[in-house]
């Protein structure tokens, strides 16, 4: 029943994913993650494996969690420390590697000190404090009235009622504290402090319980159910009605489920919640370190990352949630949430001089849908150049679930200086193609992203590179393209595309890669996806309900008696 | 203070993850800590600390090695070193050493190469440290008796400035103290001195204030780790080891928290330096970065952290490996113009000596430190180095090294070594080890291991 067979649980899939990624390098570039996505590539597709969940997790939370857990629980007042463990990417995503990476001696020592400021605010602000302690203390001492307390605040902060022992500990906590310090408050600063330090705070915890229905596997309980969905669905800890539902059991069945998702997502909470999905799988968070040349890029100033992040999001969300939309739309729309300043690097009139706004963009700037935005454009070059390496790899990656692992070391990666025989990128990157060892992952890259040669660095439009007419043609799974204008095209009709967002959100989910056993689940959810016409709310409500999210396999260890 | 216990499983982890075995036999901390339980126990009066200063992109080797082969006079500083000439007598330059792992991930392979001696470990896309690097291994030996078990600090944040949604971050910073577990470096001057010379910090002379407040917070690590107890046995193995890391934070915590409750060590150069500038005094001006301002609070308060026994580890990466710091006077940043700038690269030349004069400064106030008969730059070794030699081809034979400072007589000082045939750059790494006074029979594994150290450079 324990399942240690070799492929059953994530981390066994994960380490074999890293063996095949490290041994082969260059010869795994025709290697996707997990199954063959496309039709086009393997015809017969290979039945679909038996469901088997993959095992529990503990997520750290990540920055943007931690911070919106505090001002949900604690107080919209509250001066957020933003002095802990950065997040890591693992995998395409910071929520997979909140899954996998450790915490460091000084992460602990951060969150600490995260720890006294935020209680140290709650209990010294008159307005959090009587918000937080529903009684007035008797004396220095008050046993009762801090049981009160601690009983509330630990049930949001663990997300879960908290057991008897757990209150009677942080009441003895709250006790010395308030004898030391002469201060009831002070006393309970210490408690709130003790519960902001507990791996039962700091990791999103996912271990099941065993499934009465089924004895091979466990099964989430409710109350994990309930954090896993507002963690999808708002990206924030559950609210009081969500532990509710989850205390009065209505989260073990799939309509109790639906319920509640129903009114997470008529919740404008949710708009938060998919901003930050698209915003973890779009690598978003690194336009904060996107550095250009200014003598290069007249246009770049470093608020342009955090400009062009809100330009996309700002799409996604429109699409999702004002228009109910296809997915595949975002590759296509030529409307744009812009401001002046994008504006000027887009060589564009501003829709509005102070706020960003609609504008839609002709047809003759070929500028199109996600990929015509600064987000990408920008993100995916050097910072004295375009690259299309950069940028086919992105398209790869993210937009068709490829896995290339990254070049050989100790060879010259410098792409040559232009000459007047090779003006423009294309014909620089030839030096890629002539050698073998380069061509097998360049070919899946530098086509690609040679289309977007018409946007320089940062990504603004050009027609010409050292006075040479530029070159954006190619073809995509079989579909030739003259420009990014067409490619957009193409990869909204390009069947790998929906499939690889149900694999992103089912990672993001779930917060691991899946393994074998969970093909059956990312197959309903594609089939699904293109019924509900690529509806990303759509997709939300059924992830929810997927058996992936609300059923893990036993651990590879046995319970041990601490 | 009292005496601490070496942490059973972390040794073992630093063992088996560095593949630098130690001596299980020596009673490691009596080397260190007399019978008082005081912390000055060595022969000198004076513990052996150890320094990192390292900075991505490496050098130009054909203007970088020096003339002359041998110490004192039979050797001159090269172009790049030229900085370094204030200190010449205090420092050992090694060259035509190779970091013999594979060089299979461009900068990646370097940094993990010469500070781990082992291959980086891949996982997906991204590339990261097998195991421990070499300040968080002998951090483990020596950084036990001290309030900070090592201090880590980056120049390198100059991106991370540009405070994003998530906050700031650094963007350097290469220490880890297991396979993946890399250590976050502290890129705020004024939040490092806070850290150390903030209200708990006791200068030798001042009366320690008696705080009710740490022993509660003693009571709440104490919570903290029954939580990690009652929760470990319900989780996979791989989520226990990740378990066992946040543990050990909250052991390190603790006994911090109980140095604080005993009197400070007493160094008669140890005194509270001077607060550094608000962050906002070292944001980029004009998109350049402020690289020699920020290196130079850096320096002092890392020396004065020394001095006053707070660390006895210090990693300082100046810059991060790609560095993609845009330097004043250069025309792009460091990582492209490596790459891209053509010739003789005059201009990643002038980034060099500019690194190289950073270097010199952090000598300088480590030696500006005065310690018995001598100074905290003799009891200490700085082993200065990079990810790669030559930039441009991530080359991995001709390794920069500077080592500064003889770790209280156990190297030896204003010699050039270099090296007839190309050998292991491990070799140097062991020698460092056992400067410091750890009984190590072997350093890195597979192709990057070695059992001697370079006797060359051994005083």
């Amino acid at each position: 029943m324990s399942s240690t067979s070799s492929f059953s649980g994530w981390n066994s899939g994960w380490l074999a994913l890293v063996l095949v990624t490290s041994v082969t390098a260059a010869a795994a570039c025709v290697a996707n993650i997990g199954d063959p996505p496309s039709s086009h590539r393997d015809p017969i597709e290979p039945p679909t494996p038996a469901f088997h969940p993959a095992t529990g997790s503990m997520s750290r939370l990540t920055k943007a969690q931690y911070r919106s857990t505090i001002e949900s629980i604690v107080g919209p007042e509250i001066v957020i420390p933003t002095r802990i463990s950065p997040d890591v990417r693992a995998l395409g995503l910071l929520t997979v590697g909140a899954t996998i990476t450790t915490l460091s001696n000084r992460g602990v020592e951060q969150y600490e000190s995260a720890a006294y400021d935020v209680a140290g605010q709650a209990m010294g602000t008159t307005a959090v404090r009587e918000r937080l302690v529903p009684c007035t203390p008797s004396g220095i001492v008050d046993d009762a009235c801090a049981t009160q307390f601690v009983t509330r605040f630990g049930r949001l902060a663990f997300r879960r009622p908290l057991v008897a022992a757990e209150i009677a500990s942080l009441v003895a906590i709250a006790r010395d504290g308030a004898t030391a310090l002469d201060d009831f408050h002070l006393g309970l600063k210490y408690a709130m402090g003790a519960m902001m330090q507990s791996p039962y705070f700091i990791y999103r915890l996912n271990l099941g319980l065993p499934d009465t229905d089924d004895a091979t596997r466990l099964a989430y309980d409710d109350f994990e159910v309930a954090q896993r969905m507002s963690f999808l669905v708002w990206n924030e800890t559950p609210d009081a009605t969500l532990l509710d539902a989850a205390e009065a059991g209505e989260l073990s069945t799939p309509e109790g489920i639906t319920a509640q998702v129903d009114r997470m997502i008529a919740d404008d909470r949710s708009r938060e919640g998919v901003r930050a999905f698209f915003s973890d799988m779009l690598r978003l968070a690194d336009l904060d370190a996107m550095n250009k040349d200014p003598t290069i890029f007249v246009h770049f100033s470093p608020e342009v990352g955090a400009l062009a992040r809100n330009e996309t999001l700002a799409d996604v969300e429109h699409l999702v949630f004002d228009e109910h939309g296809d997915y595949r739309n975002l590759f296509t729309t030529r409307t744009s949430f812009i401001d002046s300043r994008l504006a000027a690097i887009y060589n564009v009139p501003a829709p509005s001089l102070s706020v960003a706004a609609p504008f839609d963009f002709p047809r003759t700037t070929l500028r199109r849908g996600l990929l015509g935005q600064v987000s990408f454009l920008g993100l995916n070059s050097h910072s004295t150049a375009s690259s299309a390496t950069l940028r086919g790899k992105f398209v790869r990656e993210v937009f068709l679930c490829a896995a290339i692992p990254a070049p050989p070391a100790g060879l010259n990666t410098a792409i040559p200086e232009a000459t007047e025989a090779t003006p423009t990128l294309r014909d620089r990157v030839l030096v890629h193609f002539q050698n073998p060892s380069c061509r097998g992952c360049h070919q899946l890259m530098d086509p690609i992203g040679l289309a977007f040669e018409n946007f320089d660095g940062l990504g603004r439009f050009r027609t010409e590179e050292n006075g040479a007419i530029i070159d954006a043609t190619g073809s995509l799974n079989g579909t030739y393209y003259r420009n990014a204008d067409e490619l957009g095209q193409v990869m909204h009709d390009h069947p790998d595309v929906p499939k690889c967002l149900v694999r992103y959100i089912y990672r993001y989910a779930t917060g691991h890669i899946e393994v074998t056993g969970e093909t059956a689940s990312l197959r309903d959810l594609s089939a699904r996806f293109a019924e509900d016409h690529y509806d990303v709310l759509a997709l939300l409500r059924r992830v929810v309900v997927d058996p992936g999210f609300r059923y893990a396999s036993f651990p590879d260890t046995t319970p041990e008696v601490p | 203070m009292s005496r601490t216990k070496l942490n059973r499983r972390a040794m073992l982890r630093g063992m088996m993850a560095t593949g630098a075995a130690v001596g299980v036999g020596l009673p490691l901390l009596d080397v260190f800590v007399n019978g008082n339980g005081d912390a000055l126990a060595q022969g000198g009066g004076f513990p052996k600390r150890f320094g990192v200063f390292f900075w991505g992109n490496g050098m130009i080797p054909s203007r970088w090695t020096p003339a002359g082969i041998g110490s004192n006079s039979a050797w001159t500083l090269s172009e790049q070193l030229a900085p370094l000439a204030a200190v010449k007598d205090k420092i050992t330059v090694v060259t035509n050493m190779s970091v013999k792992t594979a060089n299979s991930e461009a900068h990646t392979a370097g940094a993990a190469g010469i500070f781990t001696g082992t291959s980086p470990m891949v996982l997906g896309t991204r590339k990261t440290f097998a195991s421990a690097s070499l300040d968080q291994y002998i951090a483990n030996e020596i950084g036990n008796t001290t309030r900070y078990r090592s201090i880590e600090t980056t120049c390198d944040s100059t991106l991370g400035f540009t405070t994003g949604a998530e906050g700031p971050h650094a963007n350097g910073g290469h220490s880890y103290t297991g396979p993946d577990a890399r250590v976050e470096p502290e890129y705020s001057p004024h939040a490092l001195f806070d850290r150390i010379f903030g209200p708990n910090f006791t200068a030798p002379g001042e009366t320690p204030i008696i705080d009710p407040t740490v022993a509660l917070r003693r009571s709440v690590l104490d919570y903290v780790k029954d939580d990690v107890t009652r929760l470990r046995p319900r989780l996979g193995s791989a989520d226990r080891t990740r378990l066992d890391d946040h543990l050990e934070g909250v052991r390190r915590l603790e006994l911090r928290l109980a140095g604080l409750q005993a009197a400070p060590p007493n160094y008669a150069s140890c005194h509270r330096p001077t607060a550094p500038m608000a962050d906002p005094a070292f944001y980029p001006v004009e998109g350049r970065a402020q690289m020699s301002l920020y290196n130079r609070a850096f320096s002092d308060i890392l020396a004065m952290a020394l001095a006053c026994d707070q660390t006895r580890v210090m990693s300082h990466w100046f810059s991060a490996s790609v560095s993609q710091v845009l330097y004043p006077g250069a025309t792009s940043e460091h990582h492209a113009l490596t790459h891209d700038e053509p010739g003789s690269q005059p201009e990643v030349n002038a980034i060099v000596l500019q690194i190289m004069a950073e270097l010199a400064y952090m000598i300088e106030a480590f030696k500006g430190v005065p310690e018995g008969a001598g100074t905290l730059l003799d009891n200490m070794v700085l082993f200065a180095t990079s990810d790669c030699a030559l930039g441009r081809t991530h080359q991995l034979d001709e390794y920069p090294i500077v080592l500064a400072g003889s770790a209280g007589g156990a190297l030896v000082t204003d010699t050039h070594y270099r090296s007839p045939a190309s050998e292991n750059t491990s070799k140097v790494l062991l020698s460092l080890v056992r400067a410091v006074g750890i009984n190590a029979p072997s350093f890195g594994k597979d192709d990057g291991e070695v059992m001697d150290g370079l006797s060359a450079i051994e005083g």
